[in-house]
């Protein structure tokens, strides 16, 4: 078989698109300035694959919100609302989406003497060694308090900590410390987290993940929860990053919100006058097309675009100075997870009131040549995420924040000889914060047995997870919002229980 | 074309692609305009069958009478009293139909002087629609990127169906041009950056005397998307172009039908192999990537209008194993897909409740069997051209067409871009202008210089060639508007005007003028009338007294048209 060239991608770009995971057919109803809050620290450039100024500006205006409500809001009674909520911070938690269906047994590695040998066999080409990477081979080392059971891949560990991340502070191992649920334990591992019977379908196994139901739901899981436990005027409760609104925040009537950008001039004519361009201060193309906004139309086409020309105008004239605000520190370079996680930091310590965001991160779908493709995603992941922790702590606000992080189905146990994996069921869930109760959180169920697509059985509903988020760290009546439950719980290698130490900040 | 024989006609049953062509279908409708006693006027439909050599043949009593280039003919060859009996083949090149049905007329007696009655005249046939050029615009920017003046004045008043004909039948050209795209100053080479290849492309879209070619080519690469994102190379993206447009381009291939299409797609393209993996796909592990994409996103959805699934889970696996084998070879440039049978899975595979040792042609041929094939496709055309939504009449009949006809697009085109619905809401359109649409447009009307700004603005307003945001191609419809993307659209326009030569100051200019000038400039584009009273009472209220003022409000009052919200609608 003819080697791929080295820069062809071997697997199914569709999962890169934020897209997929994004309602397309919901509009923002209004534009939401933000004040005390710059995106000035984010660079200005043409680079598409980068969080510039410039790709932030496609989607929105002037640090400003999209907003997603069924009616449109009255600025005061916003900030009202906002300013009500700030103090003291109520738990939020930050919902982080790998598209493509993360192959999870490569990050956490089987271990255990019968499984090892097992993962060993099943993946002659893709598989981890055991110990530290050597000899070409990446190398995966074992976790702590999971009774030999598993192991980090190499890729997400720190460099004091053997790893090859090369981040001498920050890894999965530095999050997950001794794995005891205590204070230095930030980090809980849930791999063959899923739901079965499986479908493999990218876009119907998304669907299922955000609708928080086996079943395409009108409503994401996270919506309904603001539905209703959130704020019926408060659109910063649920903050998606990045251009669109994630499927997951998708509400009935609660507020939410896409966070765009800095601050763009709008609409302008020629600047710069001279010979192409005439008296910039004779004609104002806001006032002009603010009018030309309100003009009524008989077709959703139209009016949906009038809408859309007005509202952006709407920037001009509500926006307030906005002031700096320094970005967290030590995230890696260049990092699309990190402009995005940097972003969640600055926003969650702003005081908005903010229960719920979600940030989406493609490339997983690794269909050939998994090792170059998503090891170097494991380095940066893993990176990020401490580095993400750290600027939570930095700003005092680490103990109300969790992260979760899925996708939305895992790979097969055996490679496929492309260097890669197909479809699969049983991922990996993690979740990450000061006050989760870090360790080994959901049982792995060995490779001894494998479902009829040849993936790991799946012990853990991820609406287990979901249930327990509700229930132990945001607050609520989880079956009012997860129809089919309730689900078992979940359950845990130590003896503990549930997945969040501190249930004090929750919201009332 | 006359004195042909019969043989002469019948002679080449198989065309040069060693397919069986199926012949044109034969004219309907086959009645009588004038009858006298020395001319029988017959005429027909026109047979969807349009290639630009379709003629027909007059037959009478059986024999062969005359050949007929339009779908008339007057026979004055005719006897007082006498019984005839009319019926009329179509012919495309060297194939013909069946005949229609036979026409029966007799002709009336001769009169003697003292009874000379002249019959009464029969009612003139009323004339086809003709376009106004309302419908001129319209049809060029459903299937084109907006008209010019010279092709308003080349349509207006002529038949809707000789538009339609020219789009689906006549060869593209391109209108040379004084101003070449440049990229920061340099002749581009497609292969050279991401954008000169963009560039590539747009400069055709703007030049093309039959901008169908270059729209339905575009809708293949939303349809067979692939992106440039994941790493696939120049060459290979404009073969994949290049092939999409042969299925496009009906001048050079009338009989184009998407089963051929989608077999390239499966098993010759280099761009769309590696997009999909496909090149991994072998016996000894197969990958479903291609296959899975290939049911749900190319050929038949995921359900089927009663919301049941169009397949299973073993299904893609099995098509998967059916399409093993078709490898690249990375030494060519573009690499070239090449079989080798010792990584095909031959082997007895159940697709879709058939089991057959199926290979990919096979495969292709069953899942396009399928009752869910034809109205997915069908639906999917019709939404890139009309806004209203399909009605169930219009799906059955274009089904019907694009199934008698073997899967050929041509018959189905035309039909679309027959309905009547295309003209709907002519006096208010309802349906947003692509990116690309739009920008082309914009071309198009300002006569700008094609460079990096606008690709660069192309980005902005979410939709560059070979760039789509994943497989299934961009979604298009109202998404298209953002209050970030209608900032990009409008900034099009101060972008474009700041590559082009500089305004000239005309001191005398009323407001009523400068409004004219303006929108004479811009191509005299749709615009409400509420827009316009707007616009109007702009340009008389804007300051005019220094040159400077004066410009500005040239300049603002094209941005405003172009690219205000009016601008973004088809």
């Amino acid at each position: 078989m003819a080697d791929a060239p080295p820069d062809a991608a071997t697997r199914c770009t569709d999962c890169e698109a934020i897209a997929l995971a994004t309602v397309q057919d919901r509009r923002a109803s209004q534009l939401l300035p933000i004040p005390r809050l710059a995106m000035a620290g984010f660079a200005d450039g043409r680079d598409s694959a980068a969080l510039t100024r410039r790709r932030l500006m496609q989607f929105g205006a002037a640090g400003l919100a999209s907003v997603y409500a069924p009616r449109l809001l009255g600025w005061q009674s916003v900030w009202e609302s906002v300013v009500a909520e700030a103090t003291p911070m109520p738990n939020a938690v930050v919902v982080l989406y790998l598209a493509g269906g993360q192959d999870g047994l490569n990050v956490i590695v089987p271990n255990s003497s019968i499984d090892y040998p097992l993962y060993s066999q099943m993946r002659p080409m893709i598989g981890r060694i055991q110990g530290p990477s050597a000899g070409g081979k990446v190398g995966s080392l074992p976790i702590p308090t999971t009774g030999g059971e598993l192991a980090f891949a190499s890729p997400t560990v720190s460099a004091t900590g053997g790893g090859d991340n090369g981040d001498p502070s920050y890894g999965f191992d530095t999050l997950y410390g001794t794995g005891d649920g205590g204070p230095g334990s930030k980090l809980a591992l849930l791999p063959a987290t899923d739901y079965t019977p499986p479908n493999l379908s990218h876009f119907t196994s998304q669907d299922y993940w955000f609708s928080g139901a086996l079943d395409s739901l009108s409503t994401g899981w996270l919506g309904r929860w603001l539905d209703l436990y959130g704020s019926p005027t408060n659109p910063l409760q649920g903050i998606s990053i990045g251009y669109s609104l994630s499927k997951t925040l998708l509400s009935a009537a609660a507020p939410v919100c896409t966070v765009s950008s800095l601050s763009s001039t709008g609409f302008a004519l020629n600047a710069g006058g001279g010979a192409n361009g005439g008296d910039s201060r004779a004609v104002n193309p806001n006032t002009v097309l603010a009018q030309l906004s309100t003009l009524p139309a008989g077709n959703a086409s139209l009016a949906h675009t009038r809408d859309a020309y007005g509202l952006a105008v709407g920037v001009q004239q509500q926006i307030s100075a906005l002031s700096s605000s320094t970005l967290g520190s030590g995230y890696p370079a260049n990092s699309y997870l990190a402009d995005q996680l940097q972003l969640a930091a600055v926003l969650l310590a702003a005081g908005f009131g903010t229960r719920v965001i979600t940030i989406n991160w493609g490339g997983f779908d690794t269909h050939g040549d998994q090792i170059a493709t998503q090891d170097p995603q494991l380095v940066e992941l893993s990176r990020c995420l401490g580095a993400f922790q750290a600027d939570l702590a930095a700003r005092g606000i680490d103990g109300q924040v969790a992260t979760l992080m899925f996708s939305e189905f895992g790979r097969r146990a055996s490679d496929n000889a492309s260097g890669g994996t197909d479809h699969g069921a049983g991922g990996l869930m993690m979740a990450l914060g000061t006050n989760v109760r870090g360790g080994y959180a959901a049982p792995f169920p060995g490779l001894g047995t494998l479902d009829s697509s040849g993936s790991v059985l799946v012990p853990t509903d991820f609406r287990s997870v979901y249930q327990e988020t509700i229930a132990s760290w945001l607050g609520g009546d989880p079956t009012a919002v997860l129809p089919g439950g309730p689900f078992p719980a979940i359950s845990r290698y130590d003896s503990g229980t549930g997945l969040f130490d501190d249930t004090s900040g929750l919201f009332t | 074309m006359a004195g042909l024989t019969r043989r002469e006609l019948i002679k080449h049953k198989h065309g040069r692609s060693g397919v069986h062509l199926r012949p044109p279908s034969p004219p309907e409708h086959l009645h009588s305009l004038t009858v006298t006693s020395s001319l029988v006027s017959i005429a027909w439909r026109r047979s969807h069958d349009h290639g630009p050599r379709v003629h027909y043949e007059v037959l009478r009593n059986g024999r062969h009478l005359a050949h007929a280039r339009t779908a008339r003919f007057d026979d004055h060859r005719v006897t007082p009293g006498t019984a005839y009996r009319y019926a009329v083949r179509t012919i495309d090149g060297d194939r013909h139909s069946k005949r229609s049905r036979i026409l029966f007329i007799t002709t009336p007696a001769a009169l003697t002087a003292a009874t000379v009655v002249p019959p009464p005249p029969s009612p003139p046939p009323a004339p086809p629609p003709a376009l106004t050029q309302a419908m001129v615009d319209r049809l060029f920017w459903r299937a084109g990127f907006g008209p010019n003046d010279a092709e308003r004045s080349q349509w207006t008043g002529q038949p809707i169906a000789d538009l339609v004909e020219f789009f689906v039948s006549a060869a593209n050209t391109l209108t040379p041009t004084a101003t070449p795209p440049s990229y920061y100053g340099s002749p581009i080479d497609p292969l050279d950056s991401d954008d000169e290849l963009q560039m590539e492309w747009l400069d055709t879209m703007q030049r093309s005397t039959n901008p169908f070619v270059e729209r339905l080519t575009f809708f293949w690469h939303r349809h067979f998307a692939v992106s440039k994102d994941a790493g696939i190379d120049s060459p290979s993206l404009l073969a994949y172009r290049d092939r999409l447009r042969r299925y496009a381009d009906f001048a050079t291939t009338p009989t184009a039908s998407f089963s051929n299409l989608a077999l390239e797609m499966t098993t010759q393209d280099s761009a769309m192999s590696q997009y999909l993996t496909g090149f991994l796909n072998v016996k000894y592990a197969p990958n479903e990537n291609y296959a899975r994409e290939f049911m749900e996103l190319f050929t038949l959805g995921v359900t089927d209008a009663n919301g049941n699934p169009n397949y299973s889970q073993s299904d893609v696996h099995n098509v998967a194993r059916a399409f093993t084998g078709y490898q690249l070879d990375f030494s060519m440039t573009p690499p070239v897909v090449t079989f080798t049978p010792d990584v095909a899975d031959t082997g007895v595979k159940t697709i879709l409740g058939q089991t057959s040792a199926f290979d990919a042609p096979g495969a292709v041929a069953l899942i396009l069997s399928q009752p869910s094939h034809a109205p997915f496709l069908v639906t999917e055309l019709w939404n890139e051209f009309i806004a209203a939504p399909i009605p169930a009449d219009a799906l059955a009949s274009l089904t019907s067409t694009y199934l008698q006809s073997g899967t050929q697009l041509q018959p189905l085109l035309h039909g679309i871009l027959s309905h009547p619905l295309i003209f709907d809401s002519l006096d208010e359109p309802a349906m947003i202008k692509s990116p690309v649409v739009y920008t082309v447009g914009v071309l198009r009307a300002t006569g700008a210089p094609l460079e990096a700004v606008q690709t660069d603005a192309l980005a902005d307003m979410l939709q560059q060639p070979y760039h789509p945001p994943n497989v299934a191609g961009w979604p298009g419809g109202l998404a298209w508007m953002t209050t970030g993307t209608s900032i990009a659209r409008f900034s099009l326009i101060p972008e474009c005007q700041g590559v082009m030569a500089a305004l000239t100051d005309v001191p005398s200019e009323t407001p009523d003028q400068a409004y004219a000038r303006a929108y004479a400039a811009c191509g005299s584009p749709w615009l409400s009338d509420t827009t316009q009273a707007v616009l109007r009472t702009l340009a008389a209220s804007a300051p005019a007294t220094r040159a400077s003022q004066r410009l500005e409000r040239q300049y603002a009052l094209r941005s405003l048209i172009l690219g205000g919200p009016d601008g973004q609608v088809m």
